[in-house]
């Protein structure tokens, strides 16, 4: 049993106790709106200097877990990944099969789960990952030049690789993801492909590649944001955004691709299951909480669908609809960031800058650079909105990042680090949020909605997040 | 703070006289770090629009729009220099063509072991740079502490 856990009484009492703090913290003292420098030893806004309170509001969310078995359901894991170097990483397994073969695949581990992005890519053997393209020679997609090729673009770096043609399978009862969910003849980005070579200078220009095992740490991502496709409309027309290539005599080249040819979110193309519904217009990730302290390893699981079977209603939980861009309103110390995101990709809550969450970021030459490092523990309090109106209450919790990954575990709840500035009152603003990484994943269960795809009744649905 | 209220003082002022006004005559290239010159080069190659530009008592903002969405603006001091630039939209800018001089120090700074995923924040003596956002809406800025103008905050370029 962990010492964390308490009864839910007592966690009523104790997060009561919290908001009341917390909103004293946010009514008084500095309440300046400019958040400067915040000088010496001052509480940050928006957060308590914390020690039993951080536990409840660690332990105020803690929702069950399906587990596994359903055709419906796959696995989550976070155990710092393929080179045991990746802290709060989570990963599923993909079953990769020749279109139109249940014979010719290959089982691949340590896919990162990513609600931040949208479509499968895989990376090869030739750069450290499993798929093993010799054996397993996928088909390319290709236009009258030549090979497609992808530049998928992230917040810290890019990806680079051929877009070619797969049959998926994921979940399932007995670890067997033929007997799971399917998504057939779909596009994915093969990621160091030798057919079409290193990256493009056109492609560099958007970031560093992530094109190997010490890049990626990770043998694929599986984006499963609340798109369909990675680009969308955009690319169907314009080829200046740079996403995909046609490759020629080992040149590629920025072109137009169709929405058929994007790479895309495999559940948002799964077949029908055998229950008779097709449960495609989303996913659930369900974590359990964990320890202050974090843990070595953490399970959870992946169920597909929302609404559609027995095991993935909404359950009460609160629709965030989500903008044009996948994001959501955070409103934290007097801030509204309207740019906020809720990523299993990212690896912590990244929000605002030192200078203005008063919280200060570790050193360079800390074991957590570039992570908050606060010599106490925070509880911290934030508002999240969605496009439709919802409005909830965030209680979350941050430690001192240098501190706690001195345990070495691979999951944690409290990490967290600086972002971007937040918008500039008289000033031009450019677009800023709240990044709410797998810190915020653990201890419940996140809805991730596709837009464009039925809901349970029939009626497209927009993006939305639901937790 | 000191500098945040002189700041603020002249963003006051500046605004009230300023509006966004469309900038025609003289479209700046937006190259981190190098001088605000007459040539389009940056537009071209980004094929981008400028839109509009606007001046503050202290630094100019010049913003063009990418065909993506993107919008990029550039800060340029009274010395005629581009200390910072920023970004926001659906797809990420060129950063080889915005961020000139800085863009291989940048991209080629050690990423300890890649502890950190998500938002992406580049800190040398020279240069910051934070990149954050997913696909479909990224945003960021980067910027030359050397070179912000006097009294001017870095939170101003965004």
């Amino acid at each position: 049993m962990n010492p964390f856990r308490r009864s839910t009484a007592d966690n009523l009492w104790t997060l009561a106790a919290l908001v009341a703090l917390l909103f004293a913290a946010g009514c008084g003292g500095n309440s300046g709106n400019t958040g400067g420098g915040g000088g010496g030893g001052g509480t940050p806004a928006g957060c308590v200097k914390s020690s039993d309170q951080a536990v409840a509001a660690n332990r105020s969310v803690d929702k069950a877990v399906t587990p596994l078995g359903a055709q419906n359901v796959a696995s989550l894991t976070i155990d710092g990944g393929p080179k045991n170097n990746y802290v709060n990483g989570v990963f599923t397994t993909v079953t990769v099969c020749l279109p139109g073969s249940t014979g010719s695949c290959q089982t691949i581990d340590h896919v990162l789960v990513d609600t931040g992005s949208f479509g499968l890519r895989l990376l090869t053997t030739t750069g450290g990952g499993q798929l093993n393209l010799a054996s397993l020679h996928l088909p390319a997609e290709s236009d009258a030049v030549g090979p497609l090729a992808e530049c998928a673009q992230f917040s810290d770096g890019i990806t680079w690789g051929a877009v070619r043609v797969a049959d998926i399978y994921i979940g399932g009862p007995t670890a067997n993801n033929m007997l799971g969910e399917k998504a057939l003849n779909i596009p994915v980005q093969v990621i160091a492909d030798s057919t079409v070579g290193s990256p493009p200078s056109a492609c560099t220009a958007f970031g560093t590649p992530e094109d190997d095992i010490s890049g990626l740490m990770a043998n694929g991502i599986i984006g499963i944001g609340p798109f369909q496709q990675d680009c969308g409309p955009g690319c169907v027309t314009d080829s200046s955004i740079g996403l995909y290539y046609h490759c020629s005599s080992g040149n590629c080249s920025e072109t137009a691709i169709s929405l058929a040819q994007q790479v895309i979110n495999p559940i948002a193309v799964f077949s029908a299951a055998t229950s008779g519904a097709t449960d495609n217009n989303g996913s659930v990730m369900q974590l359990p909480a964990v320890p202050l302290a974090g843990a070595s390893l953490v399970n959870g699981s992946l169920v597909f669908g929302i609404g559609t079977e027995s095991n993935n209603g909404l359950a009460g939980a609160t629709v965030y609809t989500a903008n044009g861009g996948g994001d959501i309103t955070t409103v934290f110390a007097q801030r509204t960031l309207a740019n906020s995101f809720i990523d299993s990709g990212s690896n912590g809550y990244f929000f605002l800058t030192t200078s203005t969450s008063s919280i200060p970021t570790c050193s360079d030459t800390s074991n957590a650079p570039r992570f908050y490092c606060y010599p106490n523990n925070l509880t911290c309090s934030a508002v999240n909105q969605g496009a439709n109106g919802a409005k909830g209450t965030v209680t979350f919790n941050i430690a001192d990042a240098s501190a706690l990954v001195q345990n070495g575990n691979a999951a944690y709840n409290n990490l967290a680090g600086p972002n971007t500035p937040p918008p500039n009152p008289g000033g031009p603003t450019m677009q800023t949020g709240f990044d709410w990484g797998l810190t915020f994943f653990y201890g419940r269960n996140v809805f991730t909605g596709i837009e464009g795809v039925p809901d349970a009744h029939g009626n497209p649905q927009v993006p939305f997040y639901a937790y | 703070m000191a500098s945040n209220r002189i700041l603020r003082g002249v963003l006051a002022s500046s605004l009230s006289l300023s509006a966004l006004t469309f900038f025609l005559a003289k479209p700046a290239r937006a190259t981190l770090g190098r001088d605000a010159s007459s040539v389009p080069e940056d537009q071209a190659h980004m094929r981008a629009a400028l839109r509009i530009s606007r001046s503050e008592a202290t630094y100019t903002v010049h913003e063009i729009k990418l065909s993506s969405g993107t919008v990029v603006r550039e800060f340029v001091s009274p010395a005629g220099k581009v200390f910072g630039v920023a970004w926001g939209g659906p797809w990420l800018p060129d950063f080889r063509q915005l961020l000139g001089d800085y863009f291989a120090p940048i991209m080629q700074a050690p990423r300890d072991d890649r502890r950190r995923r998500g938002a992406l924040v580049v800190k040398r003596p020279e240069v910051f740079f934070q990149s954050t956002g997913h696909m479909r809406s990224f945003s960021g800025r980067a910027y030359v502490p050397d070179m912000l103008p006097k009294g001017v905050d870095s939170g101003v370029i965004q």
